[in-house]
């Protein structure tokens, strides 16, 4: 029998259905290895331990009165604290919502709960969403399995953490300007940002409305396609969740053949600050595209270079929006102002002031500003036009090519602490995927190879970009790409990793 | 028209104070002198927007490809305030407790 850390969600199933191991042996298997392992990454800020168990008897004695098993029955997944699942904390990585228990469970989540998935945690995230390391957490960061000492990325760092180092074969994170595609790419796996719409946002905690999808990590391009065809499609508490069924594969069959495909190679994307070793692993993947038949064809978006300012202004001004909830009424921290319990103003003000972090503060306040009178057109109404400019870019991109491709993030994982003074430095690492999430067109980011930093092996990952309502398109060429190279079967150096296997 | 619109990179302690204020925020003097910086460099980086003549270009309010949704006009079952008040920092009755903004006593 395989040990547990090796499987993706679909061999794991296979493997119960099988009858190598029950659901509940395959559970205790994942919370051994959280045990051996979390100590020291920090993937999960609560582990669902008694009702992981309670659940898998429960499946485990469905599977034996012969029910029919789900797409990910016994399949154990992590969620991002963001992500509402009735009764459990959800605190978006915030003081002001520790403790938080949602009165609901969340369209996806339920969907993941119907196909059979068990909610073994909530992961650790930069505070609402709003990081590139995991260092704005109130809870401390989460460390790469790759090295310790290095960020994994963010804001999904439990999540990309948790599939990385085989705690669980999928997890589900949210991308609003990169945060599942970078850590994806600086932890060495899968992680797809859907087309906007593509999967309901109702019970994932609001941070840029109109950038923000839930976006699932996987090992395997065939669990992303699982975890895709089990959470997306209409939902009636979403009303921009497109009008359309579950996503279906396309060309179902290994490997696809990418004769006739052309993919686009963005010269913005291979400029200046693109680190010399993730330009190598992705100059020598495009060649693996092109060896399995794709054509590749040079194009331009000429926008690119706006993208991280437009982006900082539209997300800020939804963000300041969206969080003005937390003041201390309905739900999470109160504290009292100066005042003492004298005035409601001073109890909204002291709470955000305690409740908050310093980028979350930051952005609240930026997003403010840009919105205020006298700024606003200036800043969020230009900076919503420069948006339809990015957007016109691809739609000129994708005129002459099916897919583009490029790096996910300029640079591989950096250390912990190197970035954390300097916020323009960090909003920098955002740089060539927020154009993706601006026009609302999917990307995924792909393991392709890896980097040599002070004699540590780091993964680097390509972004494939499809035009709107392109998701199955990019995961068939990412099923290519890894049926072709061993990229992502590589797996982190972990220390105590033998307290996983069965 | 562009000759209207204030020069967009006032910054500064001063602005954060202001701007704390419309978000319901409190900042210390060190905070808003620290935001102040940090605010000027990054409005100076995003001053780069400027430069882009976007006259003619509609607006891209969002990224939303469902349209415009309307559900029939029908009453549908809410959560149960029981569940929503079971998170309140204060409770009075069926009621979320605040400090009291118009006279007298404070109830509960």
């Amino acid at each position: 029998m395989r040990p547990y850390a090796e499987l993706d969600a679909g061999a794991l199933r296979n493997s119960i259905l099988k009858g190598e191991r029950s659901v509940r042996e395959a559970m205790r298997e994942a919370l051994a290895r959280i045990d051996a392992l979390d100590p020291a990454l920090h993937a999960f800020l609560s582990v669902h331990r008694a009702q992981a168990l309670e659940r898998a008897v429960e499946l485990d004695r469905a599977l034996g009165a012969g029910e029919r098993p789900g797409a990910l029955f016994g399949v154990p997944v992590a969620l991002k604290a963001n992500m509402c699942l009735e009764g459990r904390e959800v605190n978006c990585g915030s003081r002001i919502l520790a403790g938080w228990r949602p009165p609901y469970t969340a369209t996806f989540v339920q969907r993941l709960l119907d196909a059979g998935a068990v909610v073994l945690g909530m992961t650790n995230m930069d505070e609402f969403a709003m990081g590139s390391s995991s260092e704005n957490s109130a809870f401390g960061p989460t460390r790469n399995p790759w090295d310790p000492a290095r960020t994994p990325g963010g804001s999904s760092a439990g999540s990309a953490v948790a599939v990385a180092s085989g705690m669980v074969p999928i997890a589900l994170g949210s991308d609003t300007g990169g945060s599942v595609r970078q850590p994806a790419a600086l932890t060495g796996i899968y992680g797809l940002k859907p087309t906007y719409g593509r999967v309901s946002r109702y019970g994932l905690v609001a941070f840029g409305s109109s950038l923000d999808q839930v976006s699932p990590f996987a090992r395997s391009v065939r669990d992303l396609e699982t975890v895709m065809a089990a959470i997306s499609g209409r939902d009636a508490h979403d009303a921009t969740c497109l009008d359309e069924g579950p996503l279906a594969p396309e060309e179902p069959g290994d490997p696809p053949r990418l004769a006739g495909l052309k993919v686009g190679v963005p010269r913005e994307h291979f400029g200046e600050g693109l680190e010399g070793g993730v330009r190598g692993a992705c100059e020598a993947a495009l060649a693996v595209l092109e060896r399995l038949g794709a054509t590749l064809v040079p194009v331009s978006l000429p926008h690119t270079g706006y993208a991280i300012p437009t982006y900082y202004v539209v997300a800020t001004a939804e963000a300041s929006s969206n969080l003005a909830r937390y003041d201390g009424v309905r739900y999470g921290l109160r504290a009292h102002g100066a005042d003492g319990d004298g005035s409601l103003q001073g109890m909204f003000a002291a709470t955000r002031a305690k409740g908050f972090g310093a980028e979350v503060k930051r952005r609240i306040l930026l997003g403010t500003y840009v919105l205020s009178a006298g700024y606003y057109e200036a800043w969020y109404g230009r900076a919503l036009k420069v948006r339809a400019l990015l957007r016109a870019d691809f739609e000129q991109a994708f005129g002459q090519v099916d897919v583009i491709a490029g790096p996910t993030s300029p640079v591989p994982a950096f250390p912990l602490g190197e970035k954390t003074d300097d916020p323009v430095a960090m909003y920098l690492c955002d740089v060539l995927t927020v154009p993706v999430s601006l026009a609302g067109i999917p990307g995924l980011s792909v393991p392709c190879g890896f980097v040599e930093e002070g004699g540590t092996r780091l993964p680097v990952g390509l972004q494939l970009v499809g035009p709107s309502r392109g998701d199955a398109r990019v995961l068939r060429v990412a099923r290519a790409f890894e049926a072709a190279t061993g990229f992502s079967r590589a797996r982190p150096p972990l220390a105590g990793a033998d307290g996983g296997r069965a | 028209m562009a000759s209207q619109e204030p020069r967009p990179a006032e910054s500064g302690p001063e602005t954060v104070r202001r701007v704390a204020e419309l978000a319901r925020l409190d900042v210390t003097d060190a905070e808003a002198a620290a935001l102040g910086a940090q605010f000027a460099r990054i409005l100076e980086q995003f001053r780069v927007l400027e430069k882009l003549d976007v006259s003619g270009v509609d607006p891209m309010v969002g990224a939303s490809l469902a349209g415009d949704v309307r559900r029939a006009d029908e009453p549908v079952p809410s959560l149960p305030a029981e569940a929503l008040l079971a998170n309140a920092p204060r409770r009075i009755g069926d009621f979320y407790g605040v400090p009291r903004t118009v006279g007298g006593e404070e109830a509960g």
